[in-house]
């Protein structure tokens, strides 16, 4: 046997350690009625509305900054918005036939990915033919630690699905060019360990890390599984999720574009792990709501309150429920409890006291930019500050403070290049001037050279005179 | 129905000081065998002008009130100098501590959260500097008991324990006066240990620092306390009295040095205060070593027998230098 699982050498400080809920297998969602297809507001809408169309019939075309979204049912487009394709549901679900593309280079499978609509399905939805394009990585990591400890629909994907991930995975290889690729997973997902080391080829590394929040970052994934600090670009490295991964899979292998998700629910402590379409809406997978109940998206660490009324898109990887109660923030009392728990080694106390202001260049010696926000600091936080929603204002406030800037700075170098021009301009002029002088006062009255240049002038100014008159002309036909 | 509740959610500050009042009960109680009525008295004293302070504090403040005085701080401090103060004191000395302590130590900078100095601290050394006299009379240990309420209470509201008959029988010397009087004697250290000996460090003031040992570490498994400043502190009062032994030769025994004065209750009550302390981790390493050597000089060198309130005072100005040179010394975010 190939040394293909290594227990992680590299440890990370911080974190912290939340007890995992039990879940059951996953369960395909039924169609919704109607899917509201979430599309960018740039990219070009090619249906219309009363058109029929099938599922994973593109609705939006792509081009190298947007990928294409597809129809998740089929049916009929009922209302198209800047932001959304509505479309009632059939309930036949008729496949739409994509053409089989011949995949020879990167760049077939980055046209192939983006016309499929795959994004990374991690949470952040980057296009990932846009990661591919950005670097030859010599590393592959794939990321099959859960990025949140609420978060399940990674784990049990693995743990029924691993021998289609692991093909995902190869073609992940294939598509970026890497020479290395390393899996990290979590400790303590035993199911899914053993699934995946049962296909595992030999030429993927597993690596288990502690199934510490936040293990699934992939900054901190990288220094767990490799040792290695910074981003993963100055390593040369790209990370895929596995969920990813598994819809590289279906792309390439199945011709399925990217139109259902794995979306952890998690309600009244009861976890379960549905398939859903994308644009779901959100109240068709719960019981029915209260109105004191909102709705987080994204986990139980980093998620965002969202409307009831919230779809399923390409990002949701998890639905919570929490009515809301949290109570409000007292002063900081210093008492260090954020810096324990910080995963990257930053002061959250000290940020937080210049994050106030914020004080940029205050907050740029404590590495303010390396803060992930992985809200650690807010959980353990006696006083209940929301430390990471100030860190991410501050960075917010920074950045258009250092776009100003450039553009000021940008302003005045413009502004300083004019005023050179104008004084080299102005010299110029006074030299020649000078020369006409020194030429008057030297010649006689009847001299050649002067009659010539007094001519000259004077054709010159004619000229000048036509051109003008020409251009009033022009401009007074156009009138 | 809350699924964030499954992460174990931080002490709040009410809930914390509500710990902190549990772990200083043994202490207390001890305090009050050695003292009797004067240490009730000074306590209720102290914690109902406390209460009254910090409302008055909130209003001027414009803060809403309940709030303020729910999260039991105020309480805190006034057990604090409380258990600073000797007994059949007058009435308006520890009304006085707590008015400074929190309307100037804490309010005045802008509450909690923002106070430099250690609030029960600042009203202590400021009536201490102003009130030598009262301040260092402290009844035998532990006959302070058998002084009756009533006497107590009429000492207290008539101007001290002067105004008893037979005050100055009642009166002895706390285990460090005492070691200090004998050191200015020129006595040897041996005699001086078998004249304060206790049952295993010296007398009285062993139980007392017992307590506050036994309630510091309840504090630390509850989680209340990190083991930081304690250990810092105690570790470097010792690293300085064993390296003045080896150079020369200390004035102080070890059992005078860990169980006389206010050591412990300073060590795990005192000094651990959060607001005042330096921020960080390494930061509040560095303010406990700050703190036990300056126990510990002024202990040897200084003109009072503890200090325990001087050293915390003067390692509060630190703290700022502190936080700049744990920032500068250990660049954050290295990923260490």
């Amino acid at each position: 046997m190939p040394d293909t699982q290594a227990h992680q050498q590299h440890s990370v400080r911080g974190g912290l350690y939340i007890d995992p809920l039990p879940f059951g297998e996953i369960e395909v969602a039924p169609l919704p009625a109607i899917a509201h297809i979430p599309v960018d507001a740039k990219s070009e809408i090619s249906v219309s509305v009363g058109d029929t169309v099938l599922t994973g019939q593109p609705v939006t075309t792509c081009n190298d900054q947007i990928v294409a979204n597809h129809a998740s049912v089929s049916g009929r487009v009922i209302s198209i918005t800047q932001n959304t394709v509505s479309i009632q549901s059939d309930q036949l679900d008729t496949p739409y036939l994509c053409k089989v593309q011949s995949l020879h280079n990167k760049n077939d499978y980055q046209q192939l990915f983006r016309s499929m609509g795959l994004v990374g399905l991690g949470g952040a939805a980057f296009p990932v033919d846009k990661k591919l394009n950005s670097l030859e990585p010599t590393t592959l990591l794939i990321n099959a630690a859960e990025c949140d400890p609420a978060i399940y629909c990674d784990e049990a994907l693995m743990q029924e699905r691993s021998a289609k991930v692991i093909q995902g995975i190869e073609i992940a290889i294939v598509a970026s060019g890497a020479k290395k690729c390393i899996i990290g997973i979590e400790d303590n997902k035993s199911k899914a360990l053993e699934q995946m080391k049962a296909h595992l080829p030999d030429h993927m590394k597993l690596i288990c890390v502690p199934a510490i929040y936040p293990s699934g970052a992939e900054k901190t994934l990288l220094r767990l599984c490799t040792g290695k600090t910074g981003a993963l670009k100055e390593n040369d490295t790209i990370c895929f999720n596995v969920a990813t991964c598994y819809a590289m899979y279906q792309a390439v292998s199945k011709s399925r574009p990217l139109i259902s998700r794995i979306v952890t629910i998690v309600e009244n402590a009861r976890v379960r792990n549905l398939e859903v379409r994308i644009g779901t809406p959100v109240k068709e997978l719960l019981t029915p709501l209260e109105r004191s109940t909102s709705v987080v998206c994204g986990g139980r660490m980093m998620g965002r309150v969202v409307t009831q009324d919230h779809c399923v898109d390409k990002r949701t990887n998890s639905i919570l429920l929490h009515t809301d109660n949290h109570p409000a923030a007292t002063p900081c009392i210093r008492c260090g409890a954020c810096e324990e728990v910080c995963p990257e080694s930053l002061l959250p106390q000290h940020l937080y006291w210049h994050a106030t202001t914020p004080d940029t260049a205050k907050l740029q010696e404590l590495k303010l930019d390396q803060c992930i926000e992985c809200g650690c600091c807010d959980a353990v936080c006696p006083s209940h500050i929301p430390l990471a929603g100030l860190f991410n204002s501050a960075k917010r406030t920074i950045e258009k403070e250092e776009t100003e800037q450039h553009k000021a700075a940008l302003a005045k170098y413009r502004y300083e290049k004019h005023l050179a021009r104008q004084s080299e301009k102005t010299v110029r002029q006074r030299k020649q001037l000078d020369s006409k002088t020194e030429i008057l006062k030297t010649t006689n009255a009847d001299n050649e050279a002067k009659k010539a240049l007094i001519a000259k002038a004077l054709q010159r100014k004619k000229n000048k005179r036509a051109v003008e008159t020409d251009k009033k002309s022009d401009r007074d036909s156009t009138l | 129905m809350n699924q964030f509740t499954s992460i174990q959610s931080p002490l709040s500050v009410s809930q914390t000081m509500k710990l902190v009042l549990l772990a200083l009960l043994p202490g207390t109680l001890v305090f009050t065998y050695l003292n009797g009525w004067g240490a009730i008295i000074n306590i209720v004293l102290s914690v109902i002008s406390a209460l009254i302070f910090e409302a008055v504090a909130q209003k001027l403040r414009s803060r809403t009130i309940t709030t303020a005085l729910s999260d039991f701080s105020a309480v805190v401090t006034a057990i604090l100098i409380a258990l600073c103060l000797p007994p059949l004191i007058p009435w308006w000395i520890p009304v006085l501590a707590t008015g400074f302590s929190i309307l100037l130590a804490k309010h005045a900078f802008g509450g909690i959260g923002n106070n430099i100095f250690n609030p029960a601290m600042v009203g202590y050394a400021i009536v201490l500097i102003s009130f030598p006299a009262d301040l260092s009379l402290w009844l035998q240990q532990p006959v302070g008991g058998s002084v009756s309420f009533n006497e107590a209470i009429g000492a207290v509201f008539r101007g001290g324990l002067t105004v008893l008959p037979n005050w100055d029988v009642l009166t002895g010397a706390t285990a460090l006066d005492q070691h200090r009087t004998l050191v200015l004697q020129d006595s040897a250290l041996a005699e001086i240990e078998s004249q304060t000996k206790g049952l295993f460090a010296v007398a009285n003031s062993e139980w007392l620092n017992l307590a506050y040992l036994v309630g510091g570490l309840w504090m630390f498994k509850k989680r209340v306390i990190n083991w930081h400043i304690p250990v810092s502190f105690l570790g470097t009062l010792l690293l300085a009295m064993a390296l003045h032994k080896l150079l020369s030769d200390s004035p102080l025994s070890l059992s005078v040095n860990l169980f006389g004065g206010a050591t412990m209750l300073g060590a795990f009550f005192i000094a651990t205060d959060p607001v005042s302390a330096a921020a960080s981790v390494r930061g509040r390493i560095i303010f406990g070593a700050m703190t036990g050597l300056l126990v510990y000089l002024i202990r040897v060198y200084g003109a009072y027998p503890d200090s325990i309130a001087f050293a915390i005072l003067l390692a509060n100005c630190t703290v700022p230098a502190i936080d700049r040179l744990d920032i500068w010394l250990n660049r954050p975010g290295n990923g260490q």
